[in-house]
């Protein structure tokens, strides 16, 4: 009777562990990125025809938050976004502003003016959180940070090293658990 | 010469039909090879390469989908970043550390075999082992 048993609790071993994959946030993944320097690059940004590089963030504790006004769930984590940016400097990287094919077949240096202006309506109707907006209009930089979900939040410390990377939408939890604690802790060292 | 001679009245040949299909499929791998050749070797191969890259590669927007067949707009940048790289000439492994420097070894449908990674790799070969040790076991018990 006993040899019986055993089948039946290995079953049940199994189907805890499933449950548990399933269960778990599957769009999660671990960044390689994170605790390692910030890549290297230069985008325009919304104020000027400058460019911007992370270079000037070093000797500061700073958040990157990855956004588009296309990105429905940017607007949900908006507020929390709002909240950080009165903490620490919010760098607004926006991830290919222009989605439509047309916009898209545009010479480049018809296309930015187009982005930013696009990208300042939504600024100015839910208010800027960021020091700094950056474009990153073909996504090339994307791949060089490895953003694959729109939007994305980066803490990055002093040095410009990566130290969190939180893929999707923040939420009141995180922010309050994991990243101002971070942001406080960098910030010290 | 004429050409509009009675048709010839002969009797239905499962010979000859057998031949003309053959010529007819001798001609058409003919002409498939001849199209095969003309195209530049070096874009074709690239073609070729870029496939087979793309099919271990999983688009992480959509997690199932690999990224040949993915449409998500982040996946066609990434095949364009491949061929890109391709055409520069880098290897298949340059890639794949490409991918896994900025995405993580989840990009990749094989994930490399590390500490972390032993159980997964190890774990049916393990268990296959050890369900005939069970069954080996279990029938010596049965013998009388």
């Amino acid at each position: 009777m006993k040899k019986f048993y055993i089948p039946i609790v290995l079953f049940g071993i199994l189907v805890a562990i499933l449950y548990y994959g399933m269960r778990k946030e599957a769009s999660f993944l671990p960044s390689p990125l994170v605790g390692k320097e910030i890549p290297v690059f230069s985008l325009p940004r919304l104020e000027d025809h400058e460019k911007w590089t992370p270079k000037v963030m070093l000797g500061q504790v700073w958040i990157l938050n990855v956004w588009a006004s296309w990105c429905t769930p940017c607007r949900q984590e908006h507020p929390m976004v709002l909240q950080l940016s009165k903490q620490v400097p919010v760098l607004g990287f926006n991830y290919k502003e222009l989605q439509s094919p047309a916009n898209l077949k545009l010479p480049l240096e018809d296309q930015l003016p187009l982005a930013k202006s696009s990208a300042q309506l939504w600024l100015t109707r839910y208010q800027n959180p960021y020091f700094e907006t950056v474009f990153d209009l073909k996504g090339s930089v994307g791949i060089e940070l490895g953003i694959y979900g729109v939007p994305e939040t980066y803490v990055l410390d002093k040095s410009n090293i990566i130290r969190y990377k939180q893929v999707g939408e923040l939420t009141p939890e995180i922010l309050e658990k994991t990243i101002l604690p971070l942001v406080a802790k960098l910030k010290q060292s | 010469m004429t050409f509009n001679k009675e048709p010839i009245d002969r009797p239905f040949n499962w010979l000859r039909l057998g031949k003309m299909a053959l010529l007819g499929l001798g001609l058409g791998f003919l002409l498939n090879f001849g199209q095969t050749l003309s195209a530049p070797l070096d874009a074709q191969n690239i073609t070729l390469q870029l496939e087979e890259i793309l099919q271990d590669i999983r688009c992480l927007v959509c997690q199932n989908e690999s990224l040949a067949s993915s449409q998500a707009a982040l996946a066609q940048d990434l095949r364009n970043e491949i061929k890109n790289q391709l055409v520069k000439g880098a290897s298949v492994e340059q890639i794949h550390q490409f991918l896994q420097q900025r995405y993580g070894d989840f990009i990749l449908y094989k994930p490399p075999y590390k500490p972390i990674t032993w159980a997964l790799w190890l774990a049916p070969l393990t268990l296959l082992i050890v369900g005939l040790l069970v069954l080996l076991v279990y029938i010596k018990k049965f013998k009388p």
